[in-house]
């Protein structure tokens, strides 16, 4: 028998989707610990866990209670840094603003200390190994190891010493003759802080999911569905130098393969070391984030031009890339394929990037092939009730 | 027709043409005078004795058929529309042809896309190390990829595939080419680097591709290269090393032109499609000094002030007016910022009539200029009709429906709240 540890935020519909999954296996529900909880020393995970808990960290997600509690975590870290910073007082009482970019650095800083100080306390196991996430969730560190270990990345331009302005940028294009660069906010989730910065000559251009809006005489940045081209400089140094001072990984703008005529990219899920579910995000900028309104298309809607060759080698290395993090059990991975559809490189790796509603493999969503696959490594034997089979 | 009723010839046509008996010799002298009426110099005279024509059946098609070639545009237009009538009785059309084919133009809504359908072709791109099957089937691209993987910066490896694609036997098939991105080793379709060295290599080149028929200049997404940027170049002189060419279409207006020098005329272009996010007055009057008598399908989509597009429904009168392209059957007017005002002067044109396909999709047209559009009994002689991608409400659609024509009204906008009327509608494409 499998006992799980489950620490989110009970909002999350990844809560229930995870608990029927356990209950389709027949196993027992999950002990829910809500970060608030956590984050308010009202509970500890060492009172709550013996050597056979299972921990599962879920993201912390559609909480702003817990954003602001992370923000203020942050501020007792004594990591050094040009970003904006605010007293864990004042963080307290950050007001409720749907969508905006807030202390993205202090909130990865106070995010970091409290999965260690968590990590701390485990008597079991983590699905995904705190240590772990707090990596995938750095971007430049992450695709530092990736490269480090031979695994495709897009080029980085990233230096020794992280830019401090957006004329540095500019000056480091000049060096690097690219005209094109992502940049990208070093700990952003769903495509919050990315923009696809292109020059000319003179002209330039950001196309961005952030959105720059001036209240009160005071400079605010959101995350957008709607995806934003800024032309004019004064806009376009606002919104990079903003994210230039909170972190950022910038690299080459890659071209993508394309499907109907529009650039895909792809989504893989790696559980248990094997390139699970998979699904092809078509879009209609250069993010192709399925929640910024792209299409999602089946691998088989793939050109033929694809071969089966070039597919495993992409698992392959997918699964590699996965294997980079051993102390993970899954994780979900973003993979651009060239417009040759033979070479590739992961964009992106995300520790809670296992979340594909509706995509199976081998019949299967991600939840249950998590629980399956788990069981299976330990030697537990399996008695999933089968769902029943949905009717076209 | 108070002129036509003092004129003895036309009455003559008028009875012979109302004797009702199939009386085999009737019929002829009626179509006799019809005849007769086709020669007489008055323009005025000639379009009547069309309708008489029209209203003998079959026996009227050949007089119609031959004012195709009459000196009036006036008459070879009505002619032409006439063949395309049914008949009120039998619901016969003595001559559907030509028929506009190029649906596939319909389907663009800007130009987030690479093209995947061109002169009615799919789309395949050329890969250098592989043979190119049946390529008289497909539309064959060539286009330069950002970080080319073996080597990021080289924007030469756009004119090795070019190279290597016209060093093929199996060139001598391709019908239809689609370029994406150039490169001229510096850099890629901006600034210097224009569509010039392109158009160029194809001039120098063409007898490498005696059977081009279609070609796409700048088939470009707009995170690719916005199309404010893309440089393009004069055209002309592929028209001119191009004698066979029936499909020319390119995307950008910056620096676009089509030199003519002379009587410049083409004389099997049938579609001429222009994408623009700018497009300006001087590069129009260039394409009207061109004399295109087979031109079935023009497009021009106009785009915004902002990058470059001075056009104005003032500019509209060689088009719609005195018909400088005569024979069109689809006439996209797209991607404009006038759209209502440029519906004035077209309800009046006699281009309307004739026409298949109207198209004033990605503009700012609203449902004042549909109003206008639905109190033209012309438009009801239309096949189709786009208005995608404009500001209509669903009662205008549903009155645009009721013409019982094709009315294609996809992703319709809403006005942006502005204090500035000027800024709250806008083409699709500008930037």
């Amino acid at each position: 028998m499998l006992n799980f540890l489950l620490v989110a935020n009970p909002q999350s519909p990844r809560v229930e989707l995870f608990q029927s999954v356990l209950a389709q296996f027949g196993l027992p529900s999950a002990l829910l610990v809500p970060y608030e909880e956590l984050l308010a020393g009202r509970c500890y995970l060492d009172e709550l866990t013996d050597p056979d808990t299972w921990v599962r960290f879920e993201a912390p997600e559609r909480n702003f209670g817990v954003v602001r509690s992370l923000i203020a975590a942050g501020a007792e870290s004594t990591a050094m840094g040009t970003h904006q910073k605010i007293s864990a007082s004042a963080a307290d009482r950050l007001p409720d603003d749907v969508g905006r970019i807030y202390y993205p650095r202090q909130w990865y800083l106070g995010w970091k200390r409290c999965l260690q100080t968590w990590n701390d306390r485990i008597r079991g196991h983590c699905l995904n190994h705190p240590e772990d996430i707090i990596t995938m969730f750095d971007k430049p560190q992450c695709q530092q190891l990736l490269a480090q270990k031979g695994i495709p990345v897009p080029p980085s331009l990233n230096g020794e010493d992280p830019l401090t302005s957006v004329a540095q940028l500019r000056d480091l294009m000049d060096r690097n003759d690219c005209e094109r660069v992502f940049v990208k906010l070093a700990y952003g989730s769903s495509a919050s802080g990315v923009v696809a910065f292109e020059r000319r000559g003179n002209a330039e251009r950001a196309i961005t999911t952030v959105e720059r809006v001036i209240e009160q005489g005071e400079l605010r940045f959101y995350n957008s569905r709607k995806i934003r081209q800024y032309r004019k400089p004064q806009e376009i140094d606002d919104i990079l130098n903003f994210l230039i001072r909170e972190g950022v990984q910038i690299e080459t703008w890659m071209p993508k393969a394309r499907l109907e005529g529009r650039e895909f990219d792809l989504r893989i899920v790696v559980i248990g070391g094997k390139a699970c579910q998979s699904v092809a995000r078509v879009g209609n900028s250069p993010m192709t984030n399925l929640h910024l309104g792209n299409d999602r298309r089946p691998i088989a809607d793939l050109p033929k031009q694809l071969t089966g060759d070039n597919w495993a080698q992409m698992m392959q290395t997918c699964e590699r890339a996965a294997a980079c993090f051993p102390r993970s059990f899954y994780c979900g991975i973003d993979l651009l394929i060239a417009p040759n559809f033979r070479e590739h490189s992961i964009l992106e790796m995300n520790a809670f990037g296992d979340l594909l509603q509706t995509i199976t493999w081998q019949g299967q969503t991600t939840y249950e092939t998590e629980i399956d696959r788990l069981l299976t490594q330990q030697g537990i034997p399996s008695h999933r009730q089968p769902t029943p089979l949905e009717l076209p | 027709m108070e002129p036509s009723n003092v004129n003895p010839q036309i009455t003559d046509a008028i009875l012979g043409g109302e004797t009702p008996s199939p009386n085999q010799g009737a019929i002829l002298g009626g179509i006799e005078g019809i005849w007769q009426t086709l020669q007489n110099p008055d323009a005025a005279i000639r379009l009547t004795g069309l309708d008489l024509a029209w209203q003998y059946g079959d026996a009227g098609r050949s007089c119609l058929e031959e004012a195709l070639n009459d000196r009036s545009k006036l008459v070879r237009r009505r002619a032409r529309w006439l063949l395309r009538q049914p008949d009120p009785g039998t619901g016969k059309i003595l001559a559907p042809q030509p028929q506009w084919n190029l649906r596939e133009r319909l389907q663009i809504s800007g130009n987030t896309e690479h093209a995947t359908r061109f002169a009615n072709r799919d789309v395949r791109e050329f890969q250098p190390e592989q043979v190119l099957a049946d390529p008289q089937q497909f539309a064959i691209a060539l286009r330069f990829d950002y970080g080319d993987w073996d080597n990021p910066n080289s924007s030469d490896t756009f004119n090795k595939s070019l190279d290597t694609l016209l060093s093929r036997p199996e060139s001598a098939q391709i019908e239809a080419l689609v370029f994406g991105m150039w490169g001229d080793g510096e850099g890629v379709c901006t600034g210097d680097a224009s569509s010039q060295g392109l158009v160029e290599k194809l001039v120098s080149q063409c007898d490498r591709l005696p059977n081009l028929k279609s070609i796409f200049i700048g088939d470009i997404s707009y995170d690719e290269c916005e199309i404010s940027w893309l440089m393009q170049s004069d055209m002309s002189p592929i028209l001119k090393a191009y004698p066979q060419l029936e499909l020319l279409q390119v995307r950008s207006g910056q620096k676009l032109e089509f030199k003519s020098i002379g009587n410049p005329r083409h004389d099997r272009l049938k579609a001429l499609v222009v994408e623009t996010g700018g497009l300006s007055r001087a590069t129009v009057q260039q394409i009207y000094a061109w004399d295109l008598p087979a031109l079935e399908h023009l497009e021009l989509w106009f785009g915004s002030e902002d990058y470059g597009g001075d056009c104005w429904d003032r500019d509209l009168p060689p088009l719609l007016e005195d018909l400088v392209f005569p024979s069109l059957i689809y006439l996209g007017l797209r991607n404009s910022q006038f759209a209502d005002e440029m519906v004035d002067m077209l309800v009046e044109s006699p281009l309307i009539a004739g026409l298949q396909v109207l198209d004033l999709s990605l503009g700012t047209l609203t449902d004042a200029g549909a109003a206008k559009l639905l109190s033209c009994p012309a438009i009801r002689d239309l096949e189709i009709l786009n208005v995608s991608q404009s500001y209509l409400s669903g009662a205008t659609i549903d009155q645009l429906r009721s013409l019982d024509i094709q009315v294609i009204a996809d992703e319709q906008r809403e006005e942006e709240d502005d204090d500035d009327p000027a800024y709250r509608r806008y083409c699709v494409v500008s930037e």
